[in-house]
């Protein structure tokens, strides 16, 4: 499975979420679907998409709230999963886009733990997340996403995706800037904008 | 609720300096919390979990909790995180981030360099929890008493709400615990 097309059915069923996405390539072909949009936060540092998301769903009422981590982010942080286990946050979905390598550094030429086997599914599962799935083709996201994204959570997904580095080079040239994306989420937010 | 309910702690604590640490932050406005349990602020940490006016999430790791907190910020929540020092030598990229992004949140972290610390186990947290502060232009302010935890409490979360700055109240170890 494709990340770009991966990422086009969750578009697709992502409804009014906000969006946290961890660093990669994956945020430029995000970009290129949504644009700028202030309820996604791009780039956010290694590690850190999912605790935002949690806080942010354990502190409102929002129906939804997506965090977009990367394989090797979400490694980077796991213990964040034990804390989403213990406090079960419904509204919260994870979606890992796992191409079991550190996708910035050429096409699968520096692998993670997931090539050699670590199953991030079963370790959600483990940290005592209910819900959690792996997805290997585009009609398993078909059917799994609506799920995913719109029953009682939480919710781990994680999609298996090639490693791939041809991405659409708009966002590399039009970068939203770290700063203003901040402000931008936190006043969306506020405004009810989700 | 006090700390008869518990079994007895293996320090004597001032409960009456943690209850001021608490009613200060609650009447402060503070309205959602994240710990990872410390010695020092045992006893503050126990009242927020027993407070269920507050949603207090006891997180895995310091960085972790600082960027749940961040989150909390964003949902319309005052935030607060209590932590050991050495929490902070794990957060300097967490805290970095909510800087650049303004998303702040206030930080109550036991040890500093100077007042107070006994144990040598602790060398390593007190190299990092003021420097780390320092070097990310994080204000802060080292507790000299109890007394003084009503004004620093109302005034230091004034300036995170100004300036939308994480900023950070260290609390030395005499300030909580009879030794």
């Amino acid at each position: 499975m494709r990340r770009l097309d991966f990422l086009r059915v969750f578009v697709k069923y992502r409804g009014d979420a906000p969006i946290i996405l961890g660093p990669g390539l994956a945020g430029r072909e995000l970009f290129t679907i949504l644009g700028d949009d202030p309820t996604v936060l791009y780039n956010m540092d290694m590690a850190y998409a999912a605790p935002l998301c949690l806080g942010l769903a354990l502190s409102t009422s929002l129906p939804r709230v997506v965090a977009l981590e990367g394989d090797g982010s979400l490694l980077a942080g796991l213990g964040v999963l034990t804390t989403v286990g213990r406090y079960q946050p419904p509204a919260l979905t994870i979606i890992v886009l796992d191409n079991e390598a550190y996708g910035s550094f050429g096409v699968g030429e520096m692998r993670t733990a997931t090539s050699a086997g670590v199953d991030l599914e079963q370790v959600a599962r483990s940290c005592g997340i209910p819900n959690t799935c792996t997805l290997r083709t585009l009609e398993e996201a078909e059917s799994t996403l609506p799920l995913a994204l719109a029953t009682p959570g939480p919710w781990v997904v994680v999609a298996k995706l090639e490693a791939h580095g041809d991405t659409d080079p708009t966002f590399a040239r039009v970068p939203p800037d770290v700063a203003d994306m901040g402000l931008r989420f936190y006043e969306a937010l506020r405004r009810g904008d989700r | 609720m006090t700390a008869e309910a518990h079994p007895k702690p293996i320090v004597n604590y001032r409960e009456e300096a943690a209850r001021l640490m608490y009613d200060s932050l609650r009447a402060n406005g503070i309205d959602f919390a994240v710990l990872l349990p410390d010695t020092v602020l045992h006893v503050v940490n126990r009242l927020f979990l027993a407070d269920s006016a507050v949603r207090t999430i006891v997180c895995s790791r310091e960085d972790e909790g600082l960027a749940i907190a961040m989150g909390a910020y964003w949902g319309g929540k005052k935030p607060v995180v209590f932590m050991e020092g050495s929490g902070l030598g794990y957060s300097g990229l967490i805290l970095a981030r909510g800087q650049v992004q303004r998303s702040p949140t206030l930080i109550v972290a036991s040890h500093n360099t100077v007042l107070g610390e006994r144990y040598n186990y602790h060398a390593a947290t007190r190299l990092v929890t003021q420097p780390i502060l320092d070097a990310l232009r994080i204000p802060y302010h080292v507790l000299h008493s109890a007394e003084e935890i009503p004004l620093i409490v109302r005034e230091i979360l004034v300036t995170i709400s100004g300036q939308r700055t994480t900023a950070a109240i260290l609390v030395p170890r005499y300030i909580m615990i009879q030794d």
